[in-house]
């Protein structure tokens, strides 16, 4: 079921950058088509903090996690103001957006991790482990 | 598994591996016939030691010295950790974090802590810390399945 849900949202992702790029080669640049690049573009960066952030602090989860809401933050408020996503005197909405897209990153990231740690995990004992034909 | 030892005086060390079919057991023996002999020169209280590749468990970069772990020992080598990744590529070393270089054929199993850290378990009961963004790293060097 999370596969499939997985795979759903990623087609989604695909058909909307794809359709969004045919109509914007096809017909006139939209306010729509606009929006659509830059949360294409504010994902790039997003992705670019993330990696950066954990190449930094990866010895301090505390100090990762902080840092990185903080740059994204600063990034988004940087990137929203210069495209009016909102207005200057009410960019504290922007904390509005931002903390669940963040928090649910965050759980899918530890949850692809643990996931991965299980499989290296039972890789690692399977060497341990002597096959039947040496033991004969 | 057949073992034949020979005695030829005529020829050089000769190993041959027979095998049915290519698999991890297979990948591992030739992987250890390999680096058996190869080493690395580190430093200790002075006096300079040959490191075999095998028994190195870590290699760890700290305030741009570079430290080679084995069982019950630390050596101090001139390399830095970024010659050290390319020379042991071929071998079961993978980068863990910014500083560090860690043989998976000593690692006994990952654990991810309450605190979201990642910890490395080793076969000396060490635990080194790792970042997640090495994870698939980790992995591609396990599944490769020729750990020495």
């Amino acid at each position: 079921m999370k596969k499939y849900i997985q795979s759903s949202l990623l087609l989604s992702s695909i058909i909307i950058i794809v359709v969004t790029f045919i109509s914007f080669l096809c017909f006139d640049y939209t306010q729509d088509m606009k929006f659509i690049f830059q949360i294409v573009l504010i994902a790039f960066l997003g992705m670019a903090v993330h990696y950066a952030v954990a190449y930094i602090f990866y010895d301090s989860f505390l100090k990762e996690l902080i840092c990185e809401y903080v740059v994204i933050e600063i990034t988004v408020l940087i990137v929203g103001c210069i495209n009016g996503w909102f207005i200057r005197s009410n960019w504290w909405m922007s904390f509005i957006y931002i903390t669940p897209i963040f928090l649910l990153a965050y759980l899918l990231g530890i949850t692809h991790i643990k996931k991965e740690i299980l499989s290296i995990n039972k890789k690692l004992t399977e060497k341990t482990e002597v096959p039947d034909e040496e033991n004969k | 598994m057949k073992l034949i030892v020979k005695e030829n005086r005529e020829k050089e060390l000769t190993v041959t591996v027979e095998y049915p079919e290519q698999n991890n057991q297979v990948l591992r023996i030739i992987n250890k016939m390999k680096s058996e002999g190869k080493f690395l020169i580190g430093n200790e209280s002075g006096r300079s030691y040959k490191v075999l590749i095998p028994e190195i468990y870590y290699i760890e970069s700290i305030d741009k010295r570079t430290f080679v772990y084995t069982k019950d020992a630390v050596f101090r080598t001139d390399k830095r950790l970024y010659q050290l990744e390319k020379e042991l590529k071929e071998y079961s070393f993978v980068k863990v974090s910014r500083n560090c270089l860690l043989n998976a054929g000593e690692l006994t199993h990952l654990e991810a802590l309450t605190n979201s850290r990642l910890e490395a378990n080793l076969t000396n009961g060490e635990k080194i810390i790792i970042s997640r963004t090495y994870i698939p790293e980790i992995k591609k060097v396990v599944f490769r399945g020729d750990l020495i």
